[in-house]
């Protein structure tokens, strides 16, 4: 089907794929799932009925119809692949799983609520708050924590639960599915969505062409003072300006945020803040998430903004927003099996179609009319998992002044 | 050691001051009690680097601003509440009762609400410059910083002041004021010498509320970016790593309240003033004149910028609502009941523990009975995110309660909920219950207890009729800040548990301002009630 013509795309797709990571994948599939419908005992009733018979069956059976409601024929289901597996195919869930969700209720619900009214069996019980707050949060409740799985908007909290030792491992069919520079290289968290940090300006100042492509351009450039904007209260800020110190050193990295500082740029706080200051022209220029701009463009066709990219460097940097299950959680392998959803077909779609994302399988193409798919953005080649220990970053802007 | 005290023979009169002190120390500790995860949090760093984080520049420059803010705000807080007072209560200002009501109810506002509808109106390329624009106004004074933030939380905290004031003008023995009068002074030295020194310990009471407030309010500064501790704290608490910096930061923001407090009980002067009981005549008001214009025009320009300003912004936005958004942001009726009954349980529980502080501060000379009632301040001037934190790691920790064949789970329940509630704002209970205390006789009482009463029944019969409006009175203040309270409401609630504040919260963080308005109006209209209630209890 339609995989097929992907694998083709694939090469000259930026989302470097491992080559044939999809057929190891299908190999390791009946050992993920016996993994996952074995180990755990009675707890949490996944398995219900003859584990080991229906392993093997699971494969062989793509569209159920085997009698049981098309929902529930398929209790260990097939590993996630990288092609994409429908959500028909997966372990069903069952039972009563919390998440503490750092990205926003507006964003993620609709797709956690899909997934909860999915099965009749499900119950998901959201937290909705920040990231750092969770992050505090689930670090005081120590062993105690309600907490299954941690969902966060950047994978900066996510290393640091990781680093807290509070990230337990998960299945090799999900490690495999996402691409190496978008997940924990321990395998303990994964991206689940993709963003990339972008060039968010108002159209009736500024063409594309007016605006610099490299991000150190800016603060000098006269044009652009007091136009800027930025929000500097998000783990995505935090993780980019880490970003920068690791790429160009502490030393740059300090001259270009005084820079920026001395150039007047207003720093914002809240994801969609930054993009309505540029469509009222509080300011004209923000260095922002292409999705919050995506998502106001859909919301507000008439409104006077737009997005464009440097090329190459960091102003085009790619994070993730990814999950964790938490080492403290009774629910593991129902958690577990949550996370493939989000990486499953539907889930996928959701995050593309919804928020404007991008997905973290190849095998979901990015349609959006004004948004340009991830393979025509120039964005650095940059390994996530450096971005865990985000405190010198935070130091740095303590000591700018910018926090 | 223990059984000294009961070794001792007790005196009949002593007897009820050693049970009170007891209880009213028991609850002064409860309330401190959480404050003590700050230390531990401090103590986990090594010296050195609390050493640096102590020194470091930005401290000075944090607690100046903070200094600043706080000082800023008291001020202008008295300076509009003290003459509204007056107004409202002393002279024949027309439709005295309706200027009354508007001008208490900006405090039903939570104050982020108003500050984002003074952003959206007065921000350099807001709404008032769109309309300047063709006068050639390109961009309006910056709102952002330390002056915009002290002006807006001023406008929302000041009715503290109002409120006290209004109460002790109304009790207020106006024979002393003719009596002075008569003696050839003019109403203002009048006022000075005779009036102000009765008000002075309710405004004091009032401007301590404001005070504290103003260092414990985030959401403001925040949204003003206005350096201050409360903004400081979050912004480090949001950063890895950060925790240790807010637990300090925490601590700094404590000393510098218990710096208050101390100050403040100077400042209080002398109490012992006991109105007869009986309210003070008020058919002699002071004539306006033809100053009854401006004085009108006042209230209602205030009344119009901290009300009408916030509610017209919120309905334009329930006008904008968008489509395409997630089913769960859909008004529920059970938001508001949810937001009524923690606020009410709050309410009840602060009046419950503030009764028996507020009455041995006001009625014994003891230094311990000063210590405890100060000891109860402490809550409300750190911020919610830390009294937050604070119960989130005692109740997950240690909040398995096992009490025979009963096992009770504390953690994100509304039990625990309440408490912070009560923590951080049972001084506004305490302040007011204590201010009615002071207004009774004490000899009240010795005449229920010569009459045979026991003490309590004494005090019930006798003190406790007098006292309630008090007790209700601050505990509807309790329900009403509340019904704001939004930290802590996010940490501690049960999964699920939606109030009208968390709603707030949802809609305005993803930018959904039109599913903002309908809780955002429902709030400040219930919390408009609870104003009201306030009012008709001073109105004895």
């Amino acid at each position: 089907m339609a995989t097929h013509d992907r694998d083709d795309s694939l090469d000259t797709d930026r989302r470097r794929l491992l080559a044939g990571s999809g057929l190891a994948v299908t190999g390791l599939a009946g050992l993920a799932g016996c993994l996952g419908g074995g180990d755990d005992g009675n707890g949490d009733g996944s398995d219900g009925n003859g584990s080991d018979g229906n392993g093997s069956d699971g494969n062989s059976d793509g569209n159920d119809g085997n009698g049981d409601e098309s929902n529930s024929s398929n209790p260990d289901g097939e590993p996630v692949t990288a092609e994409g597996t429908s959500w028909d195919d997966l372990p069903d869930l069952e039972g009563s799983l919390t998440i503490y969700s750092g990205r926003k209720e507006s964003q993620i619900d609709p797709v956690l609520r899909d997934i909860e009214d999915y099965y009749d069996d499900l119950t998901v019980e959201i937290r909705y708050d920040d990231n750092e707050t969770h992050l505090s949060t689930i670090l005081e409740e120590g062993e105690n924590s309600p907490a299954d799985i941690f969902y966060t908007q950047d994978s900066g909290t996510l290393g640091a639960l990781a680093n807290e030792g509070r990230t337990t491992s998960l299945p090799d069919d999900i490690i495999d599915t996402v691409p190496d520079a978008w997940r924990d290289p321990d395998g303990t968290w994964t991206g689940v969505s993709g963003r990339v940090r972008c060039i968010a300006y108002n159209t009736d100042t500024w063409s594309p062409s007016d605006l610099p492509t490299d991000i150190f351009a800016y603060p000098d450039d006269e044009r652009f003072q007091d136009e800027m904007g930025w929000r500097v209260d998000s783990g995505s800020f935090l993780a980019w300006v880490r970003a920068l110190m690791i790429e160009h050193g502490e030393e740059t990295t300090r001259e270009y945020l005084t820079d920026m500082e001395d150039a007047g740029v207003t720093g914002y706080e809240g994801g969609s803040t930054t993009p309505e200051a540029i469509t009222t022209g509080e300011v004209t220029v923000g260095f922002v998430n292409h999705y919050y701009v995506g998502r106001l463009m859909s919301d507000q066709p008439d409104a006077p903004i737009n997005v464009t990219y440097t090329d190459g460097d960091l102003g085009s940097l790619f994070n993730v927003s990814g999950t964790a299950v938490l080492d403290s959680s009774d629910e593991q392998t129902l958690a577990t099996n949550f996370i493939r959803h989000l990486l499953g077909d539907e889930g996928q779609q959701f995050f593309v179609e919804t928020n404007k994302e991008y997905a973290v399988i190849p095998g979901v193409d990015y349609v959006h009319d004004q948004v340009p798919p991830l393979d025509e953005i120039n964005y650095p080649d940059f390994d996530l998992n450096q971005l865990a220990d985000i405190e010198p970053a935070v130091d740095l802007l303590r000591e700018v002044g910018i926090r | 050691m223990s059984d000294q005290p009961v070794s001792e023979p007790a005196r009949p009169g002593a007897a009820r001051p050693l049970g009170l002190t007891l209880l009213s120390g028991a609850i002064a500790a409860l309330m401190v009690f959480p404050l003590t995860w700050l230390l531990y949090r401090a103590s986990g760093v090594e010296f050195e680097r609390a050493y640096g984080i102590v020194v470091r520049p930005r401290t000075l420059e944090i607690l100046t601003n903070s200094v600043l803010l706080m000082v800023g705000v008291t001020l202008l807080s008295v300076f509009i509440a003290v003459p509204l007072a007056v107004l409202t209560v002393r002279t024949d200002l027309p439709y005295r009762r309706f200027w009354t009501v508007v001008v208490a109810l900006p405090l039903a506002v939570p104050s982020y609400i108003g500050a984002f509808a003074f952003v959206s109106v007065f921000r350099p390329r807001g709404i008032v410059q769109g309309w300047l624009e063709p006068l050639g106004v390109q961009e309006l004074p910056s709102i952002y910083g330390l002056p915009g933030a002290i002006v807006i939380i001023a406008l929302y905290t000041y009715p503290y002041v109002y409120v006290t004031t209004r109460a002790a003008l109304i009790r207020l023995d106006t024979t002393l004021v003719d009596a002075a009068r008569t003696l050839e002074h003019d109403r203002l030295a009048a006022f000075r010498r005779v009036t102000l020194p009765q008000i002075r310990p309710a405004i004091v009471a009032g401007a301590l509320l404001v005070a504290l407030y103003a260092v414990s309010d985030f959401g403001t500064p925040a949204f003003l970016q206005a350096e201050v501790y409360t903004r400081q704290i979050y912004l480090e608490h949001r950063s890895l790593g950060g925790a240790d910096y807010a637990a300090f930061l925490s601590l700094q923001l404590i000393v510098i309240t218990v710096f208050i407090l101390a100050v403040e009980s100077r400042v209080r002067g002398s109490e012992t003033i006991h109105t007869s009981g009986a309210a003070g005549r008020t058919d002699d008001r002071i004539r306006l004149g033809r100053l009854k214009y401006p004085a009108t025009l006042a209230c209602g320009l205030l009344g119009f910028v901290t009300l009408a300003m916030p509610i017209l912004i919120y309905l334009s936005w329930l006008s904008t609502s968008q489509s395409d958004v997630p089913e769960s942001f859909t008004f529920q009726w059970v938001y508001v009941w949810n937001s009524v009954q923690v606020a009410g349980l709050a309410a009840v529980v602060a009046a419950l523990f503030a009764l028996p502080v507020a009455y041995l501060s006001a009625r014994s000379d003891s230094r311990l009975g000063h210590l405890f009632e100060r000891a109860t301040y402490v809550g409300y001037a750190v911020p919610g995110i830390i009294i937050g934190l604070a119960l989130v790691f005692f109740g997950a920790n240690y909040g398995d309660l096992a009490l025979g064949p009963l096992s009770l789970r504390v953690y994100q329940s509304i039990p625990i909920l309440v408490f912070a509630y009560v923590v951080r704002f049972m001084p506004q209970a305490v302040g007011s219950t204590r201010t009615s205390i002071l207004q009774v006789n004490p000899r009240l009482h010795e005449a229920a207890r010569t009459l045979g009463h026991g003490p309590l029944e004494a005090f019930r019969q006798a003190t406790l009729p007098l006292i309630a409006p008090g007790i209700v009175a601050g505990a509807a203040l309790v329900f009403l800040t509340t019904m704001k309270e939004l930290p802590a409401t996010l940490l501690l609630r049960p999964t699920g548990f939606e109030t009208l504040v968390t709603r707030i919260w949802a809609a305005e963080s993803a930018s959904l301002y039109g599913h903002a308005a309908i809780p955002a109006l429902i709030l400040i209209l219930v919390s408009g009630i609870s104003m009201v209630i306030i009012l008709r209890q001073e109105r004895v």
